[in-house]
């Protein structure tokens, strides 16, 4: 019970731009009410959420050897912590040049939209900067509040309503959880401060209480990732969601979560190692081989990419499943860097996959399924060669960044030991390989039964595809300063 | 805990009072026959041509979330209230950006027309 | 002594209430049982010298959180029985043996916990009150505080984007 915590205003500096543009923007939605002038809402929104992410990552990427706490160690500032704001934020603008068109058709709710989008990267940043499991929580709600709003906005979407519903239920009944967990944690350890946690952890006396507790704190963070058997939610929300926002939840909201599932692991569950690491063993096997053996049946590309970012988050627990609880304070350990570039390479392609799916519906025909985008190969060639690049990394094939991704994550376990995890995991890569391949055959192989109507040039779009192009192949080719940044942001987790 | 007997005290009295007058009515009350007719909803003397709820405008719904979430907020300033001496400054500062924040949350919902009845 | 008879007895209120809120067919019933849920809640906080906390359960939840329930129920409109049909016999078992299964891990954990030791100290004088609550409130906890005025505001932003309210 100290007195008044200073404050490092500077260190604050990244969540105060990011809450005065979503204020900003909420006042741009209010200006802009009213139908008729819509379009300059959309342009204005999409241009001052950039802005303001842009101004957001400048002074992240300011302090980014900075290592300092404030608030009373509520907020922590470390390379790892400023590693995933930059990383959310990016994926954040990625969704934002996504957006333009499908924010266009939200008619006056397309301020509310953008505004929505940077209160959950808010919530995000708080999320992996914060060193209290309540800040972490907060944090965590804010980002979902707005995510729940943003798969039902509009209304005019088919499965958007019934998305949004099932995502807030069982999100809430997660956050219950997780609540639940941080108040038996602050019962029995007497802290809710992530490093405090670790020396309160007493397993010998009466610690089966503790194990509940750390149990349903870990539940509150796997239902977010969607972890099998967690996973119930994702399918339906990611395709009654905009589009731009299925891609938002699958690379923002997971990275976000990732960030915090590894700090809470490592600095404050290092000493139940133990007990967790075989719980994310199974949990990756379960995961990576439900998500691939559902994605393999389904028609609908973006129930299938729903699936296939379950199956991604299986392959990132065969990295938490390699965590050795023995480098602690010793080096770096390659199954934790191995999360970040995983997680950057994700984002790239995932984006880019969805990009190209947003692009190809801008001719005012629907492109959602493995019918409609029959023969679109040869009649729009770029966007074809795009998304066969994006598939092909997402199923792990070189030179593409997803095949580094993926060698990191499986040899890290190949160190560990885990060598049967590690075929596991390689077999399913295999097996993902026959339906991300196939959207390429229907692209290509195939002739479309009507003809296909041209479509309208977009900046914005064209300039995120050939970003995260870009991106996809540097990593898959010159990782190295990836690599190194997230092997030195890993060694400040313990 | 021992401040707190007057409380319970009076939600004793209060519920005794509220449960006797019922069970005195039932028990010294006139008792008619109770037939299905008598169960039936009145209207007029007519048999009742619709369910008697019906659903809601969606805007009774909105103003219900606006009143809780206003009802949060000034629970979290109750509690700068009672410090109010101890917290000083910076207790103000911090409950003056609380407010801040929420305050914008209502000029945009009024200009939004959120508080209108249409 | 007296402390302990109202705890069993407002502990043995609050899980019959919410056993017969969750079970009854009529959703208005239900409502009922879940403020007798909340206010059995409310006294336990009390026993346990939250007072502060005690009033915030009773203000916002079986207040305000309870008449939103019935506004929500107002609004469906949905008829007794109507709620029965979304029941299904093969989830019901799933859910019973699952649910036992906690119990069962609850029950050993919370016999365990019995035995640890160094375990936060009993309240102290005046420790559940609204003034240190204050005090911890706006000084320590100062950065989550600003943080949840955030929170409501995106629930603000969210209750008016999703009811559609819009003039145009």
């Amino acid at each position: 019970m100290t007195g008044f915590p200073s404050i490092s205003w500077n260190l604050l500096l990244p969540q105060i731009v990011l809450l005065s543009t979503a204020l900003f923007l909420l006042l741009l939605a209010v200006i802009y009410r009213g139908g008729g002038r819509s379009r300059g809402a959309t342009v204005a929104g999409a241009v001052f959420s950039l802005l303001g992410l842009g101004v957001a990552a400048f002074m992240a990427l300011a302090q980014y050897d900075t290592v300092a706490d404030t608030f009373g160690a509520m907020l922590r500032l470390d390379p790892f912590s400023t590693f995933f704001t930059l990383l959310i934020i990016g994926g954040a603008a990625l969704c934002v040049l996504l957006s333009v068109r499908e924010a266009g058709g939200l008619k006056a709710m397309a301020g509310e939209y953008y505004a929505l989008l940077i209160f959950s990267v808010l919530g995000m940043v708080v999320m992996v900067t914060a060193a209290d499991l309540l800040v972490i929580f907060i944090g965590l709600e804010t980002m979902s509040l707005a995510v729940y709003i943003l798969v039902g906005i509009g209304g005019e979407r088919e499965n958007g309503a019934e998305g949004s519903l099932k995502y807030f239920l069982i999100g809430a009944f997660a956050s219950a959880f997780l609540i639940y967990g941080i108040a038996l944690l602050l019962g029995t350890t007497g802290t809710t401060r992530l490093d405090g946690i670790a020396s309160g952890l007493n397993l010998a006396e009466g610690g089966s209480l503790q194990l509940v507790a750390v149990a349903l704190v870990l539940i509150g963070f796997l239902f977010k990732i969607a972890a099998v058997p967690f996973h119930m939610w994702a399918p339906d929300a990611y395709e009654g969601a905009p589009t731009p926002i299925t891609a938002f939840m699958a690379v923002a909201v997971k990275a976000s979560a990732f960030a915090v599932l590894l700090r809470v692991l490592n600095v404050s569950l290092l000493p139940l190692a133990d007990y967790w690491l075989p719980v994310m063993w199974t949990l990756a096997v379960l995961t990576m081989t439900v998500g691939n053996l559902a994605a393999i049946f389904q028609g609908n590309i973006k129930r299938m990419l729903a699936y296939s970012s379950i199956a991604h988050a299986g392959y990132l627990l065969v990295a938490l499943a390699s965590i050795d609880p023995a480098a602690a304070g010793v080096g770096n350990d390659p199954a934790m860097a191995s999360v970040l570039f995983y997680l950057t390479v994700y984002t790239l392609m995932n984006v880019g996959a969805f990009g190209v799916l947003i692009y190809l519906g801008g001719g005012g025909r629907q492109m959602e399924t493995l019918e409609q985008i029959k023969g679109t190969g040869f009649r729009y060639p770029l966007l074809g060669v795009a998304m066969t690049v994006f598939m092909f990394s997402l199923a792990g094939i070189p030179p593409t960044g997803g095949f580094l991704g993926k060698f990191y994550v499986f040899s890290a376990a190949v160190n560990r030991g885990l060598i049967s995890l590690a075929i596991i995991g390689v077999l399913n890569s295999a097996a993902s390989a026959y339906y991300y391949i196939r959207v390429t055959v229907q692209m290509y192989m195939r002739q479309s039964d009507e003809q296909l109507p041209g479509l309208p040039f977009s900046l914005p779009l064209a300039a995120a595809v050939l970003l995260a192009l870009y991106g996809v192949f540097q990593l898959g080719i010159a990782p190295s300063d990836l690599l190194t940044a997230a092997d030195r942001a890993v060694l400040f987790l313990r | 805990m021992l401040d707190y007997v007057a409380i319970f005290l009076t939600i004793i009295v209060a519920a005794l009072m509220a449960g006797g007058a019922l069970l005195l009515s039932a028990l010294i009350g006139p008792s008619p026959a109770k037939t299905k007719e008598k169960e039936r909803p009145f209207e007029c003397g007519l048999v009742p041509i619709e369910e008697p709820g019906r659903r809601f405008p969606v805007h009774y719904y909105v103003v219900a979330i606006l009143f809780v979430v206003f009802d949060i907020e000034v629970i979290f300033l109750y509690p700068w209230i009672a410090s109010f001496d101890e917290v000083g400054l910076y207790g103000f500062i911090g409950a003056m950006a609380f407010l801040l924040v929420l305050t914008f949350g209502l000029i945009y919902e009024w200009l939004r027309g959120g508080l209108e009845w249409h | 002594m007296a402390e302990q008879i109202f705890f069993y007895f407002f502990a043995a209120l609050s899980i019959v209430s919410a056993f017969l809120a969750v079970t009854r067919k009529n959703p208005v019933v239900s409502v009922v049982w879940l403020i007798s849920c909340m206010f059995s809640l409310a006294v336990i906080y009390v026993i346990l010298s939250a007072f502060f906390l005690a009033a915030v359960q009773v203000i916002v939840y079986a207040g305000a959180i309870l008449m939103l329930f019935v506004f929500v129920i107002m609004m469906l409109n949905l008829k007794t029985g109507m709620v029965g049909q979304l029941r299904n016999l093969g989830l019901k078992f799933v859910g019973l043996i699952a649910a036992l299964l906690i119990l069962r891990q609850f029950y050993s954990a919370i016999k365990g916990a019995g035995a640890m030791t160094g375990l936060p100290p009993r309240a102290a004088a005046g420790f559940g009150e609204a003034a240190a609550v204050g005090k911890l409130l706006y000084s320590q906890y100062i950065y989550p505080l600003e943080l949840m005025a955030v929170l409501l505001l995106v629930a603000i932003v969210g209750a008016l984007v999703l009811a559609g309210k819009e003039q145009s």
